[in-house]
């Protein structure tokens, strides 16, 4: 056999020159080009092999080229080659001569008449062709060819039946050029053919023909573009006889970008250890097994799947169907098929294979919460480069990086099996969250097999919307609905009996055995697990019983199932059928991929059982033994392996008809731990879902579970968060967590213990900040925190509850004033909506979107209830409504405007709709009790409007809009006819972008909130008929659109708006209240209009609803705005008092705030001391220290030091104003405080290479005196970039100073001594900003030491006489550290340090050079750290940053916790010295 | 990975140095008999010009450099060096796979390591270009694995960290390798040089503080009792006789180097390799001195009633514990730690696995050590003839040590039990006659076996 060099053939016959034709007539000499151009069109659909053919010939002297003869032999030619794809293109005269239809030949004219004996009939050409098994297609470019169809048709129908039967082997398409009846005109066919192949953006029906991400080009779609071309008179038809293999067309214009991504042959990460077997167990205890290989007869539901994949770039196929429809199995038949291995082993390919190595992940969802989804998702897919870290941020994040590995590596098919059983309160989200965006992506492609529920229910959770729906995928296959089903699983169960009978068959056995499978099939309502159990039992039998013993036998439907496990699991365990029942029952209610073998599975089955027996461990042992197999699989978990149902419908069988509520809190029970004190101890399996069992058993159960703090400090925040946020609205608890939870996310590269602490000093300090005193004393000692959290400067923040944002993030919230009281919130291209107490209502969607077009909904507003509502949303284009509980819009409004507000009001039976766009108010409004139709809407548009809302009295309907000139009142419609000449409440400018209203119930007045981008102004207007308003309050403030809600409660009205990190809130009387704090920039705020005063606030990630008047609370008043003033450069410093106490200062952007501490947490109040420069903007030094008299505070903005001098009770008493000489732009960094022997006070202040002195004199009334004359030099530096005092032993005291690569320790006591010095080895400029000075005992000497922060180390440097001996360290962790702090006597010298954007800080013993633990992060950035050591401990006075709206904390490190540190140096964790200690550390080598 | 090439960066006295075609630091019996009676003519021939610094040797100071050598050497007062013969095949890895840096390690560590990095770019490119593309599809992305003993662990470093070797580099190793110096080099540059006699312990200071490499090996760390400071490093108490002040502030410098480029090239990012420390600490190792002001020096012992910690004086007899490890290790560094004495390591089945480990980018074994505390002590060089003893510490009389004095070839000549003395440690008395000589402590009860070589003159 000849073979070729690639797989495609091209054999054309052109006859365009006729024997015995003297006139010439029939001639057609331009049918050459025609083909020729045939020939390159073809090259560019994958035929590039050189294509064999005959022409006529030239003269009619040369032999005969094209006669019925040579077109024979070409024809055999062609038969013979080994291709896998070939065409033939005929071009001629075609004659229809009674029935039949002839091809003319060369020589087929006689005397100028047709001689069919000359001449290739349909039925010949068919023929010759017929056995050939090669995916062919014929092209009949001739008159009258679609007279051809018919009989070609029939023939290689024929003939292909005779060969291979069933298989579908060797696809044969015949396309006629014209219809029956129809001449064609010469060449048109292939000039259309090629207008098609030129146009790369055609579309047909929808389709766009030559999407580059597409490998194929189908050819029926390509017919039919042609034939779209072609004008009237000549309609080229096609037959499909068999459909042609995948890619037998290749699509010219496919990119090799989007070609599918290469997954290396012999790589098997992508699959998952579920679908890894090639075999399934069939029995239980027979040790037999089904071969995956044997799903071939299911080719209804393979082809369609597998066609879609391979012609598919993007989007996403359901697999649907009940238990047992075998969904699991086509999964994971399509998944091996793509391996090479399996797909040789088969004995019959199925007629459409997906192409090999084109599934890159295959994964169950059984038991994953969306994030360890993700997680699983991103390990399959590492080896094709994907970073598994990005699947521990934010799951949009992670489909991004599944997008940007797509269009590095090509398409990506990622199969996703039994969606219904990931973990409760899951599934919903993995749908909405992870699988959507993923198949929305242009070069992903998603198949989900799932039934249409979720397996795992809340108690009174009744999903609004099935899974099925959510996921909107667009091809869904109902497995057990397809009409083929039952005769798969008649030959399904005839393969399981054929096995099982090994012994000889005669006919009629066989007859038999037939009969029974189409009975089974047709009695098992379309499920494999029902077949397949009754063919087990039937196969244990010694003869097949007829089919009316089957009738009697068994009943129809789910019960035949149910007898049929019943049957199964008695079998496993007849002396005490009762006990399998209780110990597989655990797994029935397990959540995960399973449980361990052990006393965890014991505990819940004994909580669990019937029997009156206690079991153990043995009898568990021989349970699993027996029903390992067809009933159990064998998994793993938390590195461990797991146990769980082999089919789910074991779960099921075992729970039908208990009360599974009762089950779950008898396991909660069983798995809460013995003591308080033992959750560390608990077992993976139940700190990671224990939470799930409590919420199945009801809301209760899973309050008391939370209401335990080491519980929410153990378990698994994944599974725990969205349970508490659906499930408990009003515990202080729920709240708490709901604020640390993001900040819980496990962190791999962390030990746990480091894990744990984190978290509990996350906890604790989050609940500084909500929990009283008393509440906070329930929390528990933690291992791992050893300090005490004892105050904050933050104002107690009410509690919340907190949801996951829609997909894209939550650009617009609104709280509806009817109905239920629905949050909605929209994202890109959806509304999630909640009740109040976080069940979740229907979803609504705008459509499909294309891919890449993200329509971000910026407004969402809502009126109405039930079916009756009302909700519309802008994405800035087009204004989309939903009328009632339906999912996509009832109607879409684009005009080409870009639409800047939206707001809606049912007023007398009408809704109305107010959109502004490009400087115009469009108002639409329609009855109320219609769906919104377009036709059925009347529009008014009024101009001049940027912003506008809606105001529905009692009368009339008013809407306040926000324009060019300012803001008017314009009644819209009302009872009566009234004049409606608009007010205007206020003119000026600038422009208002933002305007909103809020109308009481009874009375006709308004509350009016504006915003301009520079100010806010509320105004009451009393009655809105009357013309007359009152200002309630203005403040400063940039809060951009559409960040502005009015509410009320009882006490009154309040104003939000979100500006700057904050949400900030003013009552009606314009006093602000404690501003809330925000993670991200928040988008859109509402009130609660029920009067609540609970705010709903949506970002990029969450919908938040903040409860200020939760049980026993009230919204803090707070004295003054932390958020005006106070921008730059927070900084705190702490100077030890006499008595024992501490003075605390804090400098905020130009704010000093004075307060006096003890260690124990008491705390005095001082005054909040403005520096007076009017150009400061932040202080950029502070230095503080007691006096006999009092506090002396120094702070610096920009050259101009003042001093306050307060009394002991932190009064100010006087205040002097020391001017640092210099310009004004260089600031000064450093300034220190001293008090000499003499009594005297100095402040040192760096100027040039100098340090420059202001002197006061002891006593009271000294004045401040400058001489003008540096005290010391630094010479070799440019300049005095730091300086700091520190104290020593025996009454010494150095100043350091440093400048460029120098620092020089002088001694206060003689300045004209030599000082320490110490020139950094590189001459590389030191950064003194973070440096610090002290006095740490070395050997049997104290001696002075500085230290400095430097990329990734911290330089410690100590002066051994006169020698500087630099010691560099690494900060544990590998933390880069900027800032720096001592604290301690030099026999004890800690170094405190911590960087501006980690809340960690890290503690240095510099005596014994080591690392002492470390605070783990608090929840906020750190920008200072004050320290003070007395004999209660270390005090750190933490200063965080604006992010944390510049909290600060108090904590203290208790002296007999820290003793420790000294008297056992290896008695505390996680130390490290500086000497080399054994390393475990891993290498890449290992990871 | 398997692609990677494989060089191995020999330490002190592992490339054979010659001139005029003969060995100059053959240190046969007859060569150390003739240094004995000629001892300014062998001193001349191996010393380095004064003020070499990091330059080359003057004519007459210059060896040629020649192959790695290939079988055991003893640098008096230093210790021995194991050839490197077929060394591919005790790695497991294929020969072509594996090339030898040889260099002068007399002259500066900086000097080597720039010859190393020609040397590197040189091989690889002739590796990625001419590697079989059958056996190495991919040895067009190959980079180096350095694979070094002792102080061609500092030459690599240098390499790696100031020279840009970063980026060519997927992985190190390095046995023994003194990252803040040794004490031994101080003790040769002092007089005072462990085990050799007298009259060569002043030809070792005369040659040896001609050596730039010597120079850049003294300790970095805080090796110095102070009477009013406690530890601290040796510049804080120079000048200490016998090493020049220049010397000291090289040696700082140069360790300074490496770890200002560890940062700058933390700081840019430049992408790191996979670093296994090898290391040893079962070993009594001399560790500390005492000097300041008013007292001489004097070093310190494990047993001489110092007020050092028990845990400072282990080590694998040559490189203290505390020397072991890089000062600052990060995420990609590991250490182990071995039973090995410092020369041995490199011949031990178990670091042999891990180095292939690593060359063919194999999970790592997760411990090097055997299950036993014990070390041994014992000299390297002693005088024929004359009684030296071999001393066991942290064993048990369960265990019952012996000596045995082992030939080249394998062969045990004579075995002595160990006696007890108190304190976990066991001693024997030996003589031995003229030669190199393995002596193995082995347990006549447990699989505990440990072995060295002493040359006795």
């Amino acid at each position: 056999m000849e073979a070729i060099e690639h797989d495609g053939l091209v054999a054309t016959v052109v006859v365009d020159r006729y024997r015995d034709d003297t006139r010439r007539g029939r001639d057609r000499e331009y049918l050459r080009g025609a083909a020729a151009k045939f020939v390159e069109q073809t090259r560019r659909l994958g035929f590039v092999t050189e294509p064999i053919g005959v022409t006529s010939g030239t003269d009619d002297t040369s032999p005969v080229a094209a006669g019925r003869k040579q077109i024979r032999d070409l024809i055999a030619n062609l038969r013979k080659v080994q291709a896998s794809r070939k065409i033939l293109y005929w071009t001629g005269h075609g004659h229809q001569e009674g029935d039949t239809f002839y091809l003319a030949c060369e020589d087929s004219y006689v005397n100028g008449r047709l001689d069919p004996s000359r001449a290739v009939s349909a039925q010949e050409l068919a023929s010759w062709l017929g056995n050939d098994l090669t995916d062919t297609w014929v092209v009949l470019d001739a008159c009258f060819s679609g007279a051809a169809l018919e009989a070609v048709e029939d023939q290689v129908k024929r003939a292909r039946n005779q060969e291979v039967g069933d298989d579908p082997t060797g696809g044969f398409v015949v396309v006629a050029t014209a219809g029956s009846e129809e001449r064609a005109t010469e060449t048109r066919w292939v000039d259309c053919l090629e207008e098609v192949l030129h146009t790369p953006d055609l579309e047909y029906s929808q389709h766009r023909l030559f999407a580059r991400e597409q490998p194929d080009l189908p050819l029926h779609y390509l017919h039919w573009a042609v034939a779209a071309r072609m004008r009237d008179g000549q309609t080229p038809r096609i037959a499909v006889v068999r459909p042609l293999r995948p890619l037998f067309l290749v699509n010219p214009y496919c990119s090799d970008r989007v070609r599918p991504a290469t997954r290396p042959e012999d790589d098997e990460s992508w699959i998952g250890e579920e679908f890894r077997s090639e075999s399934i167990p069939l029995f239980a205890g027979g040790g037999d097994t089904w071969r995956l290989r044997d799903f071939s007869p299911r080719n209804t539901a393979l082809g369609p799947l597998v066609t879609w994949m391979n012609v598919r770039s993007t989007g996403m196929y359901v697999v649907t169907g009940a238990s047992g429809a075998g969904k699991s199995t086509l999964l994971h038949f399509v998944a091996h098929l793509t391996t090479k291995k399996f797909a040789a082993a088969l004995e019959r390919l199925p007629p459409v294979q997906p192409e090999l190595h084109s599934v890159h992940a295959v994964l169950h969802c059984r038991g994953r919460t969306l994030a360890s989804l993700c997680q699983e998702l991103a390990a399959k897919l590492a080896y094709l480069g994907l970073d598994r870290h990005t699947a521990r941020g934010t799951v949009p994040a992670f489909v991004e990086a599944v997008s940007a590995l797509a269009d590095r590596k090509g398409t990506l098919t990622l199969l996703f099996d039994g969606l219904d059983e990931s973990a409760v309160g899951h599934a919903f989200r993995v749908a909405r969250e992870l699988l959507t965006p993923l198949a929305s992506l242009p070069r992903v492609k998603v198949v989900v097999a799932t039934r249409a529920n979720a397996r795992r229910a809340l108690p009174g959770e009744a999903a609004p919307e099935s899974l099925v729906d959510v996921l909107a995928g667009d091809r869904v296959l109902e497995l057990d609905r397809l009409v083929e089903t039952e005769h798969d699983l008649a030959r399904h169960v005839e393969n399981l009996l054929r096995g099982r009978h090994l012994s000889p068959t005669t006919s009629e056995e066989r007859v038999t055995r037939e009969a029974v499978a189409r009975h089974i099939a047709a009695h098992s309502s379309g499920l494999f697990l029902v077949a397949t159990l009754w063919a087990r039992r039937l196969a244990e039998l010694d003869a097949l019983p007829d089919p009316d013993r089957l009738e009697a036998e068994l009943r129809q439907g789910a019960t035949v199932l149910d007898s049929l496990l019943a049957q199964e699991l008695r079998q496993l365990d007849p002396e005490d059928p009762r006990r399998i029942r209780d110990l597989l029952r655990p797994l029935a209610l397990a959540q995960g991929n399973g449980l361990p073998l052990g006393r965890l599975w014991v505990a819940m089955a004994n909580a669990t059982r019937e029997a009156e027996r206690e079991y153990d461990e043995a009898d568990l042992e021989l349970v699993v033994g027996r029903a390992r197999g067809a009933v159990l699989a064998r998994d793993g978990e938390f590195g461990e392996p797991v146990y769980r149902f082999h089919h789910p419908s074991f779960g099921g069988h075992l729970l039908a008809g208990l009360d599974e509520r009762r089950l779950h809190a008898l396991a909660d029970r069983a798995l809460r731990p013995a003591s308080d004190e033992d959750w560390d101890a608990v077992a993976p399996y139940t700190a990671h879902y224990l939470a799930a069992h409590a919420a199945l058993a009801g809301d209760q159960v899973l309050e008391e579970l939370i209401a335990d703090y080491r519980f929410l400090v153990y378990a698994s925040p994944e599974v725990l968060e969205p349970l508490i946020a659906t499930r408990l609205a009003n515990s202080p608890q729920a709240s708490l967590y709901l604020t640390v939870a993001d900040q819980f996310r496990a962190r791999p590269e962390v030990s746990r213990e480091r894990l744990i602490a984190g978290r509990w000093a996350v906890l604790k300090a989050t609940a500084l900040v909500m929990f009283s005193a008393e509440e906070r004393a329930d929390i528990p000692r933690a291992p791992g925190v050893f300090w005490d959290d004892l105050w904050t400067s933050a104002e107690r923040l009410p509690l919340q509850r907190i949801w996951p944002a829609p997909s894209g993030g939550a650009c617009a919230v609104h709280w509806e004033r009817d109905g239920e009281g629905l949050i909605h919130a929209a994202g890109r291209g959806e509304i999630r909506s909640w009740t109040w107490a976080g069940r979740e209502a229907r979803l609504r969607e705008t459509g499909p979107l294309f891919p890449g077009d993200p329509v971000h909904l910026a407004g969402v507003v809502a009126t109405g209830a039930g079916e009756q509502r009302v909700v519309a949303a802008h994405d800035g284009r087009a204004v989309r409504v939903w009328w009632g509980g339906d999912r996509r819009p009832s109607e879409e409004l684009f005009w080409g405007g870009r639409v800047e507000s939206l707001d809606l009001a049912r007023w007398e039976g009408r809704h109305w709709l107010a959109a502004t766009g490009h400087g115009q108010l469009w108002l639409w409004h329609w009855t109320g009790d219609g769906r919104p139709a377009r036709r059925d809407m009347s529009l008014r548009r009024i101009s001049d409007a940027e912003s506008a809302a809606l105001l529905p009295l009692q009368d009339d309907l008013f809407a306040v809009i926000a324009g060019a000139e300012g803001i008017r009142l314009r009644r819209l419609t009302g009872r009566e006819s009234r004049e409606t000449t608009p007010r205007y409440l206020w003119r000026g400018t600038p422009a208002v972008h933002t305007v909103t209203g809020l109308v009481p119930d009874e009375d006709n007045g308004a509350v009016i909130a504006a915003l301009d981008g520079e100010k806010l102004r509320v105004w009451q207007v009393p009655d809105l008929y009357l013309d007359q308003c009152r200002l309630l309050f203005d403040r400063e403030s940039k809060a951009q659109a559409p960040a502005l809600a009015l509410g009320r409660t009882g006490s009154g009205l309040l104003v939000a708006v979100q500006e700057d990190g904050h949400i900030r809130i003013w009552t009606g009387d314009g006093v602000e209240q404690v501003p809330l704090p925000c993670d991200h920039e928040h988008k859109a705020l509402a009130f609660d209009p029920s009067g609540s005063g609970r705010l709903a606030v949506a970002d990029e990630t969450r919908v938040r609803v903040w409860d200020p008047h939760g049980p026993g609370r009230g919204g803090g008043r707070r004295p003054a705005p932390a958020s005006s003033g106070r921008q730059g450069n927070p900084r705190v410093e702490v100077a030890q008092g006499p008595d024992g106490s501490f003075l605390v200062v804090r400098a905020q952007g130009r704010s000093v705030l004075l307060s006096r501490h003890t260690s124990d947490g008491r705390v005095v109040h001082g005054p909040v001391l403005e520096h007076p420069g009017s150009r400061v903007t932040e202080l950029t030094a502070v230095s503080a220290l007691w006096t006999d008299a009092g506090a002396l505070v120094v702070a610096v903005g920009r050259r101009q030091a003042v001093a306050w001098s307060c009394d002991r009770d932190l009064v100010a008493v006087r205040r002097d104003e020391l001017p640092l000489e210099g310009t004004d732009d260089d600031q000064v960094h450093s300034v220190a405080l001293h008090t000499g022997d003499d009594g005297r006070v100095r402040l040192y202040w760096p100027r040039d290479q100098g340090v420059r002195c202001w002197e006061r004199p002891a006593g009271p009334g000294g004045e401040w005196r400058d001489d003008g004359r540096a005290v010391v030099y630094m010479t070799g530096a440019g300049t005095v970039d730091r300086l700091a005092v520190v104290n020593g032993p025996g009454g010494v005291a150095r100043l350091a100073v440093w400048g460029g690569p120098l620092v020089r320790l002088w001694d206060l006591s003689d300045l004209s001594a030599e000082p320490l010095k110490f020139d950094e080895p590189g001459n590389e400029p030191i950064p003194a900003g973070g440096g610090v000075a002290g006095f740490v005992r070395q050997g049997s000497t104290e001696v002075p030491l500085i230290a400095y922060p430097g990329p990734g180390r911290v330089r410690v440097v100590r002066w051994l006489g006169s020698y500087a001996h630099p010691r560099p360290f690494r900060p544990p962790g590998g933390m880069v550290i900027d800032r720096l702090a001592l604290v301690g006597p030099p026999d004890r010298l800690v170094l405190v340090g911590w960087r501006n954007d980690s809340g960690r800080i890290v503690l240095r013993d510099l005596t014994g050079d080591r690392d002492l633990p470390a605070l783990e992060p608090r929840g906020y950035h750190v920008a200072d750290v004050g320290a003070v050591q007395d004999d209660a401990g270390l005090t750190l006075v933490i200063q965080g940053t604006h992010q944390s709206g510049l909290r600060c904390d108090q904590v203290l490190l208790r002296q007999d916790r820290i003793d420790r540190w000294w008297e056992e140096p290896r008695a505390f964790p996680g130390q490290r010295t500086a000497s080399p200690e054994a390393s475990t550390r891993k290498t890449r080598h290992e990871a | 990975m398997k692609h990677d090439l494989v060089v191995v960066v020999p330490g002190i006295m592992g490339t054979s140095l010659s001139r005029d075609g003969e060995d100059a630091w053959n240190t046969s019996l007859a060569m150390l008999r003739d240094a004995l009676t000629s001892r300014a003519g062998v001193a001349e021939r191996l010393r380095l010009q004064d003020g070499i610094g990091d330059g080359e040797p003057e004519p007459r100071y210059a060896l040629e450099v020649g192959e790695p050598i290939r079988t055991l050497r003893q640098l008096p007062g230093w210790g021995r060096h194991g050839g490197h013969a077929h060394l591919a095949r005790h790695l497991g890895i294929d020969r072509e796979r594996l090339v030898t840096f040889p260099y002068d390690w007399r002259l500066s560590n900086r000097n080597s390591a720039e010859k190393l990095r020609q040397f590197v770019d040189e091989h690889l490119d002739r590796w990625r270009t001419t590697a079989d593309p059958r056996r190495y599809p991919e040895a067009r992305d190959a980079k180096v694995i350095l694979l070094c003993r002792s102080m061609g662990g500092l030459v690599a470093r240098y390499y790696l960290e100031v020279l840009g070797g970063r980026r060519e580099t997927r992985a190190v190793v390095t046995l023994g390798t003194p990252y803040r110096g040794s004490l031994k080099a101080m003790r040769m540059l002092t007089g005072h040089a462990s085990g050799a006699m007298r009259p060569w312990r002043s030809l070792i200071r005369e040659v040896c503080s001609t050596y730039p490499s010597i120079g850049q090996l003294l300790p970095t760390y805080e090796v110095v009792e102070h009477s009013a400071f406690g530890r601290i490093p040796l510049q804080a108490v120079a000048p200490v006789e016998g090493i020049p002040a220049a010397m000291l502030d090289d040696a700082a410098r140069f360790a300074w180097q490496i770890e200002r480029a560890v940062e700058e090239n933390e700081r840019k990012g430049v992408p790191s390799y996979d670093l296994l420390v090898v290391g040893g600490d079962k070993h009594p190792t001399t560790y500390g001195v005492r000097h300041g002001a008013d007292e001489s020096l004097e070093y310190l012992h494990r047993v001489s009633g110092s007020p050092w910690g028990a845990a400072d004086w282990w080590g694998d007899s040559t490189v203290s514990r505390h020397s072991a490890q890089p000062l600052m290790d990060d995420e990609n560094t590991r250490t182990q730690w071995c039973s090995f004495r410092h020369a041995s390591m490199f011949d031990a089945a178990r670091v042999r696995e891990q180095m292939r480990n690593v060359c063919d980018g194999r999970p790592l074994l997760q411990d090097l050590a055997d299950d036993y505390e014990t070390g041994i002590d014992l000299p390297d060089t002693v005088m024929a003839g004359e009684e030296f003893e071999v001393v066991a510490v942290r064993a048990d009389a369960a265990m019952r040590l012996v000596v045995r004095q082992v030939t080249e070839d394998g062969r045990v000549l004579a075995e002595t039990p160990m006696k007890p003395c108190g304190d976990g440690e066991f001693r024997v008395a030996l003589r031995l006659e003229p030669g190199l000589w393995r002596l193995q402590v082995a347990s006549g009860s447990c699989d505990y076996e440990c072995s060295d070589t002493v040359l006795a003159l």
